[in-house]
């Protein structure tokens, strides 16, 4: 293998760029898909009927093979970067929203009447009740929407997308194989701090009262 | 005719791959679940193995399916074997999670009225434990089933059968009836597969788990990834 690390090194300014285009086409998607899932996600809890079929619809297209999605939005969407993160943002909706309204739904009714009774308004019990219990699995499901936006961008390459895929794919095209590692790490590398990150991200946001419910005992 | 038009002037041939990547995704979970499940029966009581264990198969479900495809095919070369080998690395998390999860959820008075009534814990295993955390099993064994459906069709730039040699030869060529030919195929195994596993876990939910079984809470995502703040 001594003769694939100097060739990673020899890529390391396209790796940089690549890098950069990779974080920012995963960054503007999951914004997007946050911007969109997350109200969309609550009114869904308001509106339990129409809730069941949304759900099993996304449901639905999180089943589909990502190569497939992405294939069939290259004819109706064209090739380039404004198409790839089309395709990635809608799918970034999915797990947000689902874990929104899974999460929102989750509180328990008798929660959310203590806090009307005691005086909240509908808007403040959702404020400071509902989402800031709702919130871990709100970010599970932006933390799983990354993980796999930052694979679904790999794959996006091949509509013109840009980041690592491009060096993977080339890499794979010539068989070089310093240029697929070169590709392949940073993109794995990438995938697993954000999964770190975000996780621990979910946990700090986690509410004092939910964390010490969480430590106290599973099954509680 | 137009959309379905390849589909249909190619539909044995189609047929025949959607076969083909059918068994390398059965093949890849299969191999997935017969390491898993043991292990996870081994590890569910020793927190400590069972944390580092998650922790390793949680990483490697986080790499891009193309990297871990591309960084595979270096040590085992193109084809269909570097394509098992991935699903399976990939099968392990949500069988092995879903098995903890699974024994885990068993009431533990049903345990010890197993063991009072004289089984060992061999009999209890079997008897007892196993049949009553089947049905989460069973989704572990769904969730990894269409993730290596959807996995398979990337196989193909590493040199692997499958319908994803139909989707990428009708994207090199820009034929939407050709990438819809692969497409269509695979979303729909990847659909009936899930709805088939859905239905398994059901029955075995019904039939071995009469009245008050703790019932596996709603996921709140297809996969019961570690950490969702349900657990």
């Amino acid at each position: 293998m001594s003769g694939i690390w100097p060739d990673i090194v020899a890529h390391l300014p396209l790796v940089w760029q690549d890098l950069g285009q990779h974080i920012e086409i995963v960054l503007i998607s999951v914004a997007f898909g946050c911007l969109v899932a997350i109200p969309v996600g609550i009114y869904l809890t308001r509106h339990v009927r129409a809730a069941e079929i949304v759900i099993t619809i996304t449901g639905l297209i999180q089943t589909v093979p990502s190569l497939a999605l992405l294939a069939l939005a290259l004819p109706v969407l064209g090739v380039g970067l404004v198409p790839s993160i089309t395709a990635l943002a809608l799918y970034a909706l999915l797990p947000i929203l689902r874990n929104t309204y899974v999460g929102v739904r989750g509180v328990p009714a008798e929660t959310v009447d203590c806090a009307k009774a005691m005086g909240m308004s509908g808007m403040q019990a959702l404020l400071r009740v509902e989402l800031p219990m709702a919130i871990p699995v709100i970010v599970a499901g932006v933390r799983l929407s990354t993980i796999y936006l930052i694979s679904w961008a790999v794959l996006a390459a091949l509509i013109g997308g840009g980041g690592l895929g491009v060096l993977i794919l080339e890499g794979l095209a010539t068989y070089d194989f310093g240029l697929v590692l070169a590709g392949a790490v940073p993109a794995a590398v990438l995938a697993i701090v954000a999964g770190l990150l975000l996780g621990w991200l979910q946990r700090i946001l986690t509410p004092v009262g939910i964390r010490e419910l969480a430590a106290g005992g599973r099954g509680a | 005719m137009g959309i379905l038009s390849y589909l249909a002037e190619n539909f044995s041939m189609v047929l025949e791959t959607a076969g083909v990547h059918a068994g390398l995704s059965i093949e890849g979970t299969l191999f997935g679940a017969l390491v898993a499940i043991p292990f996870g029966l081994w590890t569910y009581r020793r927190p400590g193995v069972r944390r580092v264990a998650a922790a390793v198969a949680e990483t490697i479900q986080t790499i891009p399916s193309l990297a871990l495809l591309a960084i595979l095919m270096i040590w085992f070369g193109m084809g269909d074997t570097t394509l098992v080998i991935a699903l399976f690395l990939y099968a392990l998390m949500p069988m092995l999670h879903n098995t903890v999860e699974g024994l885990l959820s068993v009431d533990p008075a049903l345990v010890d009225t197993s063991r009072a009534l004289g089984m060992s814990s061999r009999q209890t295993m079997w008897r007892v434990q196993i049949p009553l955390a089947a049905p989460i099993i069973l989704t572990g064994l769904r969730v990894a089933l269409v993730t290596s459906i959807g996995i398979a069709t990337v196989g193909v730039f590493i040199g692997a059968d499958g319908l994803g040699s139909i989707i990428y030869g009708g994207m090199q060529v820009q034929s939407a009836p050709q990438i819809f030919a692969g497409a269509l195929p695979a979303a729909l195994m990847a659909i009936v597969f899930d709805g088939a596993l859905a239905f398994l876990s059901g029955r075995t939910k019904r039939r071995r788990a009469p009245g008050r079984v703790p019932q596996p809470r709603l996921a709140a995502t297809q996969e019961t990834v570690k950490g969702d703040g349900l657990d």
